[in-house]
């Protein structure tokens, strides 16, 4: 009985610490929820009669979607992390391909390019792409903002780990039904490693929709910005209490579908995500 | 389809046995395949790393037409810049904060859940929030989490009758206002992969364990969970010191390297002199530090990925 | 070392909306050697999991020595564990990972502290009781000159013995194993089997084994308790197991050659095989249909021509060693094939003077011939053979 109590004791006390844990890690959401679901008297204190929860609501999530230019920012950010996504997988698949099942001169060499290419920060480059961008005018279009990252040393890296593994006999059955080498990749192969390819994607969207270092270099106006850079647009635009309100719900409106994608998919989302770290 | 596989394999000399050895008949193939990523890759990574150390030789300025060689100038006026001194000494400021916090707690939070089973799910969830969210946005609301006035923390010590912190605007804890974010953006990633380094750790091995009397929290942290899981530890740290000489997003919403330089670290450094600056000579000089120092990581990072080694 | 007796009494495990154990009743004797035999899934290893203090009871209770465990964490149990997969500790050297058990009752969290050896002679002794006593352990188990050695520089077998050295070490009075030899090939695996016989014998300490492979727990155990689908089905000896098993399913399991299963009917006490008359009466059975179950050996060959009770095509013969077992065909009896097994010399003789040549003539040995009822229940009444004149 005492042994019980003592066991209860203490499940109790790991759960008290992992809750304050998780509400400390919640708080930020919690209070952008509230702050953008509220006038901004209300928040800050002194008001005594506050309007109902839905009028402040509409109110601010109305002025972020209809007044701001933030609609433009998440299609901006949808173009973006859309193109450099497919350019990703359309590049390196097949490239993984090549350096995974055919045997041919120079194939080391390129192997360790790409296993070179994932120690190498992409704000390392940026700088001469910045500057070839500036040269031929493409600067402020929605290639800039793509360019650094049309392939990925980790996605061929990752895929060649997946593909070293797929059985060839598949490969020369396939070959034996006369299908051709691009048809065995986009048709075989590819279909295989559908979930390798997801977890890459969830990686790489999550990546470009929160990247503020190379937007800031290579898009100045407020029409090519994707969110995160608008964010800091409107911000310094508005500054005042009473935009506040607008700007909470802005931040909210950037960060919530990640986060909705997250608590849905959030297996595939973890392993998307931690694919850096582990293997 | 039926009837291929009906030939037998030894009639098909010239299409069977080609696939790992013989690169001949799939040359071409090989390298039209690997052309588009190679040539991007090259264009966007190799080449602009070599240009980088090339024009950290030059005294080139954005916009200038001319440029000369100045050999190691750069770096020479670097080690005598108190500003990059400055913002070096801030970035390891910031991870020796960031680093042994956000892991030593995912270490501990990790060891704690993998015993719940059914609310590992739901704390798992909450705690990896922060990795996922946009930092640009939620660096706009911690702004008014750590502002000395209308912030939750500053309400709370002024009814308790204490000074608030004012984190942002105070130069001595601007850095550790930032800190704080770095934590709370990273715990959750740190989490997840000890979790999954946990999951390497057989049953069968924790079970013998409880049946040795090794069943404390502690004893289980210090007898087999801390020696299996060394490697995982290794590669989170790498991880996290990546992370943090990263740091940049919160830095250019909160701060602006601010108040007088409290909070300027490598990377925000590094941004405004080749921006900003169009200092481009002198700013390549700066990236060749910090891409010595990230390799340095990520060297570490893989040799302890492949380790199989307990120690 | 002492054994004691372990009572299992109602136990019951539910998981989700399964039942994995249906309410277990075992009473293992002090110094018994007792099998759990039964197909992966029966819930053999969870029963096991359960006594070690692993996973908790849904209901029932479980009592070591006539104390009541079944709340009591592992290590308080008086039990010890070899398990499947040894689980040794990987960064533990051979002495550390047989020496951690006595470390860890015999010192507390304190005096386990790093440097505390240098504080306290009272530790170092310990320390030093505790590598005296690893030292004996592995003299008996021929470890002695792998103490340094890490896991992963010992063999499947050496792994093995090391996880039996962790386990005798604390001088537990039951000792569990969880298919201990499934890892190792099959030479080693025989070596094993009579160390850990050798071991029982010595020790008379209370064995429980837990394994899927019926030759294994044939050859060792004491007693044979076979479960299938969360129940035990059949709690007796080897032999018995073998010779009278209580259910077909269990006739199906026990064996090395699979059992022969015959339709029959019973008319009037009077077996009958595809509406012949065979050489054998059930006198107590009721009349309706069986399953005649026959072992290979039950099956002799005799001279064509003779007393046979049936004669079947020859389809292939296989030896292994002194037995030799021959596969008929069993179209004419209603069922695919038909083993039966004998030893080599006798096989010889028949061949030679034409009592076997492609077809081959069979009496049933009425002694070990087994009915069935529909629903598989093994008919109690021993079978006869029929008196002459049929």
């Amino acid at each position: 009985m005492v042994l019980r109590l003592l066991h209860l004791a203490r499940t109790a006390a790991v759960h008290a610490f992992l809750m304050l844990g998780a509400f400390l890690m919640a708080y930020p959401f919690i209070w952008m929820w509230r702050a953008s679901s509220r006038s901004a008297g209300e928040i800050f204190g002194a008001v005594s009669n506050p309007p109902p929860i839905w009028e402040a609501i509409s109110e601010n999530y109305g002025r972020a979607l209809f007044e701001t230019p933030l609609l433009r920012f998440m299609l901006n950010g949808l173009i973006m992390t859309g193109g450099i996504l497919i350019a990703q997988i359309l590049t390196t698949v097949i490239c993984a391909f090549a350096l995974a099942k055919y045997d041919f001169r120079g194939r080391k060499i390129l192997f360790a390019l790409v296993l070179l290419s994932l120690a190498v920060p992409a704000q390392a480059t940026a700088l001469p792409i910045f500057i070839v961008l500036v040269k031929v005018g493409l600067l402020d279009t929605y290639f800039s903002m793509m360019v650094p990252y049309l392939t990925s040393g980790f996605a061929i890296f990752l895929f060649h780990q997946f593909i070293k593994s797929f059985p060839d006999e598949i490969l020369l059955a396939a070959r034996l039904d006369g299908m051709s080498e691009i048809e065995i990749v986009f048709r075989i192969v590819m279909p295989a490693m559908l979930p390798a390819i997801a977890a890459f994607a969830i990686f790489s969207v999550t990546f470009h929709w929160n990247d503020l270092y190379w937007p800031m270099i290579a898009i100045r106006s407020a029409d090519m910005a994707p969110p995160t850079l608008g964010l800091l647009f409107f911000r310094s635009q508005g500054g005042g209490g009473d935009s506040f309100g607008p700007l909470m719900a802005c931040a909210t409106l950037v960060t919530a579908p990640l986060i909705l994608v997250s608590l849905v998919a959030q297996r595939k989302f973890v392993q998307g995500v931690t694919m850096t770290g582990v293997k | 389809m039926t009837d291929t596989m009906a030939v037998p394999a030894a009639s098909l000399p010239a299409v069977a046995p080609v696939s790992q050895t013989d690169g001949g008949s799939y040359r071409v193939h090989a390298y039209a395949f690997s052309a588009p990523a190679f040539l991007l890759l090259f264009a966007t990574v190799i080449a602009p790393v070599f240009v980088v150390l090339i024009v950290s030789l030059t005294n080139y300025k954005l916009g200038h037409a001319s440029l000369s060689f100045i050999g190691l100038g750069n770096y020479a006026r670097l080690l005598q810049d108190p500003y990059f001194w400055n913002a070096l000494k801030n970035s390891a400021i910031y991870t020796s904060i960031v680093v042994p916090i956000s892991v030593g707690l995912a270490l501990i939070i990790a060891a704690l859940l993998i015993n719940r089973t059914r609310s590992r799910r739901f704390y798992e969830v909450i705690y990896f929030l922060p990795v996922t969210s946009t930092l640009t946005a939620m660096s706009i609301v911690w702004s008014y989490l750590l502002n000395g006035n209308i912030g939750p923390l500053a309400k709370l010590m002024t009814s308790l009758g204490m000074k608030p912190f004012d984190f942002l605007a105070d130069g001595d804890l601007a850095l550790i206002g930032l800190a704080v974010i770095g934590i709370w953006h990273l715990l959750g990633f740190n989490l997840i992969l000890f979790l999954a380094g946990f999951t390497t750790i057989p049953k069968e091995l924790m079970d013998a364990a409880q049946l040795d009397g090794i069943d404390s929290f502690w004893d289980r942290l210090r007898y087999v969970i801390w020696p299996l899981i060394a490697p995982t530890t290794i590669v989170v740290v790498a991880i996290s010191c990546i992370q943090a000489f990263q740091a940049f997003d919160t830095v250019a919403v909160l701060t602006n390297g601010g108040p007088y330089g409290a909070t300027e670290m490598l990377l925000y450094k590094i941004n405004q002199d080749s921006f900003i600056g169009l200092k481009a000579g002198y700013g390549s000089a700066l990236t060749v530090i910090y891409l010595s120092l990230i390799g340095l990581f990520s060297i570490f990072q893989i040799l302890a990925s492949n380790r199989k080694v307990h120690f | 070392m002492h054994g004691r007796g372990i009572k299992i009494a109602n136990v019951r495990k539910h998981f989700g909306g399964s039942e994995i154990l249906q309410g277990v009743d075992l009473d293992i004797q002090p110094g018994e050697f007792l099998t759990l035999l039964g197909p992966s899934g029966c819930g053999k290893s969870t029963l096991l999991r359960m006594i070690a203090g692993f996973d908790q009871l849904s209901s029932g209770s479980i009592h070591i020595g006539g104390r009541d465990i079944t709340q009591l964490p592992p290590k308080k149990r008086d039990v010890a564990m070899v398990f499947q997969s040894y689980a040794l500790y990987p960064h533990m050297t051979v002495a550390r990972n047989i020496g951690i058990p006595l470390e860890m009752s015999r010192l507390s969290f304190r005096q386990r502290l790093p440097g505390s050896r240098l504080l306290s002679r009272h530790v170092r002794q310990t320390y030093r009781e505790i590598e005296q006593t690893v030292a004996k352990v592995a003299d008996q188990l021929d470890l002695k000159h792998l103490l340094d050695r890490k896991p992963a520089q010992l063999s499947g077998g050496q792994r093995q013995r090391v996880a039996v050295g962790r386990a005798i070490v604390r001088q537990p009075s039951v000792f569990l194993m969880d298919e201990p030899l499934s890892n190792l090939d099959a030479k080693l695996r025989t070596q094993l089997r009579e160390e850990i016989s050798d071991l029982h014998r010595r020790s008379g300490i209370t064995f429980l084994y837990v394994t899927h492979d019926q030759t294994e727990a044939m050859a060792m155990s004491s007693r044979v308790a076979l479960m299938q689908s969360g129940r035990i089905v059949q709690c007796a000896r080897p032999q018995e197991i073998y010779n009278r098993p209580s259910e077909l399913a269990v006739a199906r399991f026990v064996g090395s050659v699979a059992i022969n299963e015959l339709p029959v009917t019973v008319v009037n006490g009077q077996v009958l095989l595809a509406q012949r008359a065979l050489n054998l009466r059930a006198p107590e059975a009721p009349d309706g249909s069986y399953t005649l179950g026959l072992r290979p050996e039950s099956l002799d060959a005799v001279p064509q021509g003779g007393d046979a009770d049936f004669t079947l095509p020859l389809l292939h013969v296989e030896f292994s060693g002194s037995e030799v077992t021959l596969r008929c065909d069993g179209a004419a009896l209603g069922i695919d094939r038909i083993r039966i097994q004998m030893r080599a010399e006798r096989f010889d003789r028949l061949r030679s003077d034409g009592g076997i040549d492609d077809r081959v003539a069979l009496r049933i040995l009425a002694q070990n011939a087994l009915l069935f009822s529909s629903s598989g229940q093994l008919m109690p009444a021993p079978l006869k053979v029929a008196e002459a004149g049929r």
